[in-house]
């Protein structure tokens, strides 16, 4: 299906607009098989709507936005992982129970889980550290326990493309280390390629392969070593990665008139 | 029916209306909270009595028109719930325009019966009238109940993963919008056909309160949701049993019944929460170990 076999997402010149707003101006990128890219920008900058873009939750965009995969269907390939659980708490869903549900929608067995769809539901949740958990409720569980809870749902299709949108907002560095090893587990045991949307890099900051900054175009894609060139850490100045972009390029600008 | 003979043996239900009444009841007492679990679950347990208000305005209809008013009642709850499901859909203040089609429901329901002679027999179908069920509307009501069941059985993988992240259902290509349609048809289904039993105006009752109970006594979904039926069951026939021998209306002691049993199971809960507090014995429970692990 892809030109370039090598390459997992491929973006080209997407453009979207809310009304008469433009969100999404002129984006193209690509991310290469088995790397992690994260995708960071300020509120308002177009990133959940991306997202939204790129898996086909929304429609009525402009240029290309494609999942290369061996899947002869592109959505069974993709693992989404949401800003955070939202399940009523009226009705006990164990984490067993709502990791299977990933199974469930992957492999499309509406009915009965075999021996090795468990083994793999079981696996999943080891590698996020819930196993302990596992007959637990799901509404009885930390916001980070429920986040890696969700990555475990994720990673049980066993999906070639991982997106996670703002994972890591609001948990502790405990959850946020934990969720770097789930991170670093998946790319190296499952050969999954992730797309990362982040606010917070510093705990995957050793594993990012490719930074993309948005601010409704594209305005730097490259790696955390040409980012650092340019005089922008990740770590330093991971809040605002945009306004330290656009603050060191003008002062290079400057210097070199 | 050679156990429904033994049955007719045994006081409360030793009369073939009550027979008939114990059959009824466990049918819609296992079958209403087994699709109310997922009711429940979507935050909508009023949706039940909103469509209730709907079926009454069949109901009304029919009296007036002298047609049939069950299937009537089917016809509108029907359509009521898919137009429900599309205002949830595509409106982001759906509670003002759901009012509006409950409160049209139990106006027109009124106006119509009032055109007709037989206007009394709208509070039959309000409150119910489980003593005088036939055999030709307990098989109705049995075909209706497995229709409606059948679907939420075969939908149920689905409709939890809905529950859990419609993003990534959205995503894997389910058509979220067409199984919570499936969902609110067979709501209505249920509700238009127990309005012989609990009544329009309690149905919503059978169909959350057992379901409510369950969810204290389990920590698991499937399991929740079976017992929410079994609850549901159990709870109908305690209830017909306690209204024949206390000469009770049945439709009002089996909703009180199945209140009680959730006041129950809520003392079992607290109970149970604060024998483990209290218990320094044992202080290494489940949950203890999974967040030493973690």
């Amino acid at each position: 299906m892809a030109d370039q076999p090598n390459i997992a997402i491929e973006v080209k010149d997407l453009s979207f607009s809310y009304g008469d707003s433009k969100v999404l101006d002129s984006i193209s990128f690509e991310v290469e098989k088995n790397k992690l890219c994260a995708l960071v920008g300020p509120n308002g900058s177009g990133k959940s709507t991306l997202i939204k873009c790129i898996t086909g939750l929304l429609n009525g965009y402009t240029g290309r936005a494609q999942v290369n995969c061996t899947h002869k269907h592109q959505s069974h390939s993709i693992g989404y992982v949401p800003q955070r659980l939202f399940i009523s708490e009226r009705v006990p869903v164990s984490v067993f129970e709502a990791v299977s549900t990933g199974r469930i929608l992957g492999s499309r067995k509406w009915f009965r889980l075999n021996a090795k769809d468990k083994e793999v539901i079981e696996h999943s949740i080891d590698s996020v550290g819930l196993l302990g958990h596992r007959n637990c409720r799901i509404d009885e569980l930390s916001g980070g326990q429920q986040q890696r809870l969700l990555i475990a749902k994720a990673l049980v299709s066993e999906p070639e493309v991982l997106i996670l949108d703002e994972p890591t907002a609001g948990i502790d560095s405990q959850s946020q280390e934990l969720f770097r090893n789930a991170i670093d587990h998946t790319i190296q045991e499952h050969n999954t390629t992730v797309l990362l949307v982040s606010h917070e890099l510093s705990a995957v900051s050793d594993l990012v392969d490719q930074i993309l900054v948005l601010k409704n175009s594209i305005i730097f894609n490259g790696t955390v070593q040409e980012l650092s060139e340019h005089g922008v850490s990740v770590g330093l100045h991971e809040h605002d990665l945009p306004f330290w972009l656009e603050r060191f390029k003008t002062d290079e600008l400057r210097k070199s008139k | 029916m050679g156990l429904l003979a033994a049955v007719e043996l045994i006081y409360p239900f030793d009369s073939e209306f009550m027979v008939r009444a114990l059959v009824a009841a466990l049918i819609l007492g296992f079958c209403a909270p087994f699709i109310g679990t997922f009711v429940v679950q979507r935050n909508l347990s009023l949706v039940g009595d909103g469509l209730g208000h709907v079926a009454a305005a069949g109901v009304g209809l029919a009296l007036w028109l002298d047609f049939a008013p069950q299937w009537v009642a089917i016809i509108a709850t029907i359509f009521a719930a898919i137009l429900i499901e599309f205002i949830f859909h595509f409106s982001k203040s759906a509670d003002t325009a759901l009012a509006i089609i409950f409160y049209s429901g139990i106006a027109a329901s009124i106006t119509f019966a009032g055109q007709s002679s037989n206007q009394g027999q709208l509070q039959q179908y309000l409150f119910g009238s489980l003593l005088s069920i036939t055999w030709a509307e307990i098989y109705v009501l049995a075909a209706i109940c497995l229709i409606a069941s059948l679907a939420i059985f075969l939908l149920s993988k689905i409709l939890l993963s809905v529950a859990i992240d419609a993003s990534s259902a959205k995503i894997a290509g389910i058509n979220t919008h067409a199984v919570h349609v499936v969902l609110m048809c067979s709501v209505a289904l249920i509700v238009s056909v127990s309005m012989s039993i609990t009544g329009l105006l309690l149905v919503s009752a059978v169909m959350v309160v057992p379901v409510m109970t369950s969810k204290l006594l389990n920590k698991s979904f499937y399991k929740a949701w079976g017992f929410a039926g079994l609850f549901g069951a159990f709870g109908s026939v305690l209830g017909l049993g306690i209204s024949r021998i206390l000469n009770l209306a049945p439709g009002g002691t089996i909703v009180l019944t199945h209140i009680g049993l959730f006041i129950l199971a809520t003392l079992l809960f607290v109970l149970r929460r604060w024998i483990r507090q209290h218990d320094h014995t044992h202080p290494i429970d489940e949950q203890y170990i999974g967040q030493q692990i973690s």
